[in-house]
């Protein structure tokens, strides 16, 4: 399996941010495939371990997508939704849906208000209250397989492979990161490591951070070092951003210096390009909160730039994400012989 | 006559390139042996001949969509589009001509050839300020991305007037069939199974060109055709949403064929909606009277030529029409396709032709 058709079986399945069941399964049934070991946690994360010993490297990406329920079902049938985490309404309509209803998945289109109903200037940008969720069902059908609370997310469509090795799909946030490090555990395969890696699929990412919470609190590991997406620029917005081409690797207040410095090295040795993030607090991906759990864990954020996050269409470069497999290979192998203590250690 | 549809609303046919459904509708009617005409615009001429008087039978070609007008220098691609409003394109797959001609093998999953994909983004909202929430994007920030790295990449995979239309397939959705395009292909599909029969007039079929431009194509086949009553079968609104009326709805998916009375651009003669209407009745056929005042079809060119034509409508309602995917009834298809198969089989072009 190369790494497109693992991002592509992730990408199927739905995971709305704390219904993670189903991406869960598909992460599982990889690992599984590759003769790793693997258990869940009471918060549904999904976890994979390789080696033996210390240290013990916490590799963590989410599972879950930015997603909505349904909040009500029309007297004709049709369905109003409600967000649970970052979904912007004004990509929906025109856009395919699935709720995940009582007898299984039932496809949708996004429709709202025409727009030739008041002549203005400007259309007014769609708002919540003007989206509606039609699944063409006669309102009784409907009203039978589908209640209030039922999980939505965008329609799942195979990633498109554009030019450049690049290539655009749904739910590139998280799933690419996460393909990539199965990917690595299928590379690194019966190798001898002198470390214990866990992989880490985590829960509710984008809403409370709980699956990173309850992971790294669990595992107590010596590093951890979480695996997302970041901006990438499109056309004029010059700031927060970082081009498609370089892995990026973030310094910040918030993670531990030592780690940036093991992950930088391992970027440099391996001669991969890669561009550093600055945050004073490096808030928004599952690095916040593992650094804060147990007794306080080495953190570290490894991220894939990404176009046009949180919409069905996010581009990521393949070779980017390849890239990082190989730099997280490279790190890890390193570990072997590496002096890892003392690299994390404070020089006051 | 669903499986055409399905066939038809994939095929790409924005306005001004609607080469590919032109050869897929020369090709479902070559076993008929009728002939076949193209005119200087692209619109695709067949005739019936046959004692009565001549009737023109129209429907359009082409879809909304979009053209390349850019090569920009980052590699992404500026677009020019008609009938599009920018608030269905963020998010979505599109294909884009290389303006190589389109090949034929088979069609439905194929219709792809001689073009590459590309998407539709915006500003990530984490990377919008507040006020920008409030605003929809207009079409000039709104750009094609096809991966490119830069303007030299770009510039070998497109070029400028390339046609764009989402990418989507048909699918079936709740009883209702959910695809693009169904404006206008329902309208060809209908016209194609029409075309089977005589009905013993000078029947005169246009597939006609250009209609989302300003109904461009029909008014050089009214000229051609000069027919003495004209029906058009189209697509058209159908805003039957929780919070719309009967009359903002202005028609209803399920509620069966819609009869114009009157559009922007038409205003039907008292004698045609009544014989539709008789035709219905007479039939069982179940029908609506379209409510909007607004839009236009081929019909508002054909009525205005050869010292007027008397010229009915006869629609199909689509939810989300002129979006990537849009909804049709294929019971509300068939009853279009029914009500104009019985006005002609009746002959009830004599209950509206005025003789002089």
């Amino acid at each position: 399996m190369d790494l497109l058709e693992r991002i592509a079986r992730l990408t199927a399945a739905a995971g709305a941010t704390g219904m993670e069941d189903a991406v869960a399964a598909e992460v599982a049934a990889q690992l599984t495939e590759l003769g790793v070991e693997v258990f869940r946690d009471k918060a549904g994360s999904v976890y994979g371990k390789i080696g033996e010993g210390h240290p013990l490297v916490l590799l963590m990406a989410h599972m879950d997508e930015v997603g909505m329920v349904v909040q009500k079902v029309e007297e004709n049938g049709m369905l109003r939704l409600c967000k649970i985490a970052g979904v912007d309404p004004r990509i929906l309509p025109g856009s395919r849906l699935v709720i995940q209803g009582r007898e299984g998945p039932v496809w949708a289109v996004a429709g709202a208000l025409p727009p030739h109903l008041k002549k203005e200037e400007e259309p007014p940008a769609y708002q919540w209250e003007d989206i509606l969720c039609d699944t063409g069902l006669a309102a009784e059908e409907a009203r039978r397989l589908i209640r209030p609370g039922d999980m939505v997310t965008l329609a799942p469509e195979p990633p498109l492979n554009l030019l450049s090795g690049r290539a655009s799909g749904k739910t590139m946030d998280d799933r690419a990161p996460l393909a990539a490090l199965i990917e690595l555990f299928a590379r690194l395969g019966d190798e001898e490591l002198s470390c214990t890696v866990v992989l880490c699929a985590s829960v509710q990412e984008e809403k409370s951070g709980a699956g990173a919470m309850a992971g790294a609190h669990n595992l107590c590991p010596d590093m951890a070092i979480a695996v997302d997406v970041c901006h990438a620029p499109p056309p004029d917005t010059p700031f927060r951003t970082y081009p498609l081409e370089e892995v990026v690797l973030c310094r910040s207040a918030s993670l531990h210096p030592g780690l940036f410095t093991l992950l930088e090295s391992s970027a440099k040795a391996m001669r991969i390009p890669y561009q550093v993030e600055a945050a004073m607090a490096a808030k928004g991906t599952d690095a916040w909160d593992m650094a804060v759990q147990a007794s306080g864990v080495a953190t570290g954020l490894i991220s894939v730039p990404l176009r046009y996050m949180h919409t069905g269409v996010e581009v990521l470069s393949l070779e980017t994400l390849a890239n990082m497999q190989k730099l997280l290979t490279g790190f890890l192998r390193g570990l072997k012989t590496g002096p890892w203590e003392e690299a994390l250690c404070w020089r006051d | 006559m669903l499986e055409r549809l399905k066939t038809l609303c994939a095929l790409p046919g924005v306005s001004g390139h609607e080469g590919p459904v032109r050869a897929y509708l020369k090709k479902e009617l070559a076993p008929l042996g009728l002939k076949t005409v193209v005119d200087p615009l692209g619109s695709l001429h067949v005739r019936r001949p046959g004692p009565g008087p001549r009737i023109l039978l129209a429907a359009h070609m082409d879809e909304v969509g979009m053209v390349v007008s850019g090569i920009r220098e980052d590699g992404t691609l500026a677009y020019s589009g008609a009938g599009l409003d920018a608030r269905v394109l963020v998010g979505k797959r599109v294909r884009i001509g290389t303006g190589a001609p389109m090949a034929f093998g088979s069609f439905g999953t194929s219709a792809s050839q001689g073009s590459i994909p590309g998407v539709i983004g915006c500003k990530a909202i984490h990377l919008q300020k507040e006020e920008e929430f409030k605003r929809t994007f207009p079409h000039e920030e709104l750009y094609l991305d096809i991966g490119a790295k830069d303007k030299k990449e770009a510039a070998q995979a497109v070029r400028i007037g390339d046609p764009v239309w989402f990418d989507v397939e048909p699918m079936e959705l709740g009883g209702l069939l959910c695809a693009k395009a169904l404006d206008d292909c329902i309208g060809c599909a209908i016209l194609l199974e029409l075309l089977q029969e005589d009905y013993g007039c000078d029947l005169w079929a246009a597939f006609t060109v250009q209609e989302e431009l300003g109904l461009r194509g029909a008014m050089a086949t009214a000229h051609r055709a000069e027919p003495a009553l004209a029906l058009v079968l189209e697509g058209t609104t159908a805003n039957d949403l929780p919070e719309l009326s009967p009359p903002k709805a202005v028609t209803r998916v399920g509620g069966g064929a819609a009869l114009t009375v009157m559009d922007a651009r038409t205003l039907a003669l008292p004698e045609m909606v009544a014989a539709l209407i008789k035709t219905a009745q007479r039939h069982a056929i179940p029908y609506q009277l379209r409510q909007g005042t607004k839009g236009g079809t081929d019909g508002g060119a054909i009525h205005q030529a050869c010292c007027g034509c008397p010229v009915g409508g006869v629609s199909v309602p689509c939810r989300y029409i002129h979006s990537p995917n849009s909804l049709a009834s294929p019971a509300d298809i068939r009853a279009a396709y029914e009500l104009a198969r019985a006005f002609l089989r009746d002959q009830m072009w004599n209950e509206v032709i005025r003789h002089a």
